[in-house]
């Protein structure tokens, strides 16, 4: 009987290599589907300014604007393949990627404004916070329909009724419920060019999604650009930034943002920054 | 950054020639693997280019561990071949290569012998043992990165590879009593 040892030599011997022909072959079939792969990573799309117009309308612009960006290019990958089956991170990882969370913080610096924004949303307990650059911070519950506002160097923070109109993230679930219900306005109405490549955003290895658009028509003719930068891990949006470039070349910063996905976000409107000597009052008695 | 990871990385810039190192790099252990798990050299060679084409169209996917990815599509798309057609152990076998050192032509002829005999012992295992046999020998493979590619606990996998061997052990003498 063979001894187990050398019947395992025996077997680690065994070597089938590939012969020049098969490499030809397999390499020439690689090639080509590296060229396909290729193809389809940059080309142009068309996606729809009513889509970002009816964000920048509603009562919740700040994400909006964020979520805009992300709107426009994915819906550019699907218009453009298809499918979201693409070649990359597709809406569909996304989507899948988003489908436990349920709070979403979004840090938006707004330069025009020198000041940041920060936002929290809890998609369970339907709360979303805000606080403005101008220090004012904003609560909203719409399971108990009540919002609290206060505003700094107020000891004060005034509490109303929802705007009965007004729906939690604009009557949306979860994060990419809000995006997928935004597919329903396009219209192929203007062009972008979306193009996908790898890089780094703060320090992560990300997969950026840019969007681009030439308006020759507009006074002055500029360029707008908008990347959203997803998070290579994990597959989630982690930041986003709006540009123009206008006819001298020179690049300006419209807005950049950051995505998180906390575990938790604020309990109340003193832990997003109320103080906590402030007295909640309905806004009657003010 | 270790090789694969730079490899990795211009893959998923598109890079032509970093798809194309990755092939040379791992073909030949992938065919051996392939070779072994369908028994027929043309549908190993077949199982290479579905998996090299797959990797160019879809290469974004892989995250880590190119190796054990590219061992995982091998083992699956043999198995689809397995399922497609009756396997039948009477294919071509390469000349394998030989890493004892033999000087004496008796050495080597029976050497061959065996290696032919061990080989067609292998053919005979059924497939699950033959995974396990093949990714821990030939693809050098531990249990416990065996276990996770194949979906399978590690008490399993180890079962597995002893029945397997033990079978092919039975196999052989029972080829010398012949």
């Amino acid at each position: 009987m063979m001894p187990s040892q050398r019947c395992e030599d025996v077997i680690r011997s065994v070597r089938v290599t590939a012969s020049a022909a098969t490499d030809e072959r397999i390499i020439a079939a690689g090639e080509a589907a590296m060229a396909r792969r290729n193809e389809h990573y940059s080309a142009g799309i068309h996606t729809s300014g009513v889509v970002r117009r009816t964000l920048m309308k509603s009562n919740w612009t700040k994400l909006a604007t964020a979520a805009a960006v992300i709107v426009a290019i994915g819906l550019g990958m699907y218009v453009l393949t298809g499918s979201v089956d693409g070649t990359s991170i597709t809406m569909a990882q996304i989507r899948q990627a988003m489908q436990g969370i349920d709070w979403m913080q979004l840090d938006n610096e707004i330069p025009e404004k020198e000041g940041t924004q920060w936002a929290w949303f809890s998609f369970a307990s339907r709360v979303e916070i805000v606080c403005d650059p101008e220090g004012r911070v904003i609560h909203s519950n719409f399971n108990t329909g009540k919002k609290l506002v206060w505003t700094p160097g107020s000891q004060d923070i005034c509490e109303s009724d929802i705007d009965q109109r007004r729906q939690f993230i604009g009557g949306v679930g979860g994060p990419f419920e809000f995006i997928a219900k935004l597919f329903s306005f396009l219209t192929a109405e203007e062009g972008w060019k979306v193009t996908r490549e790898l890089g780094t955003y703060q320090g992560q290895e990300v997969e950026i999604w840019s969007a681009s658009r030439t308006r020759e028509g507009a006074s002055p003719a500029r360029t707008e650009i908008a990347k959203v930068y997803i998070d290579l891990e994990k597959r989630l949006p982690v930041g986003f930034t709006e540009a123009v470039k206008g006819p001298d070349g020179e690049m300006r910063l419209l807005r950049s943002g950051r995505f998180k996905y906390p575990e938790t976000g604020p309990a109340d409107i003193y832990e997003a920054g109320a103080p906590r000597s402030a007295q909640i009052k309905p806004s009657g008695e003010r | 950054m270790s090789e694969d990871r730079r490899l990795l990385r211009g893959l998923q810039r598109g890079e032509n020639a970093a798809w194309r190192q990755i092939y040379l790099k791992y073909k030949d252990d992938l065919l051996t693997i392939a070779r072994s798990l369908v028994r027929d050299v043309h549908t190993a060679e077949d199982c290479l280019q579905e998996v090299f084409v797959s990797l160019a169209s879809d290469g974004c996917k892989v995250r880590s561990n190119l190796k054990g990815y590219l061992l995982s599509c091998v083992v699956n798309r043999a198995r689809d071949h397995l399922r497609r057609r009756d396997a039948q152990s009477n294919c071509q076998v390469n000349r394998p290569e030989h890493r004892v050192d033999l000087t004496d032509p008796a050495d080597i002829l029976a050497e061959e012998d065996r290696v032919k005999a061990v080989t067609r012992a292998l053919e005979k295992l059924p497939l699950e043992q033959r995974e396990v046999v093949v990714l821990h020998l030939q693809a050098d493979m531990a249990f416990r990165r065996i276990a996770a590619i194949l979906g399978l606990s590690i008490n399993t996998v180890q079962s597995r590879y002893r029945y397997g061997m033990e079978k092919l052990r039975q196999l052989l003498d029972e080829k010398e009593a012949i």
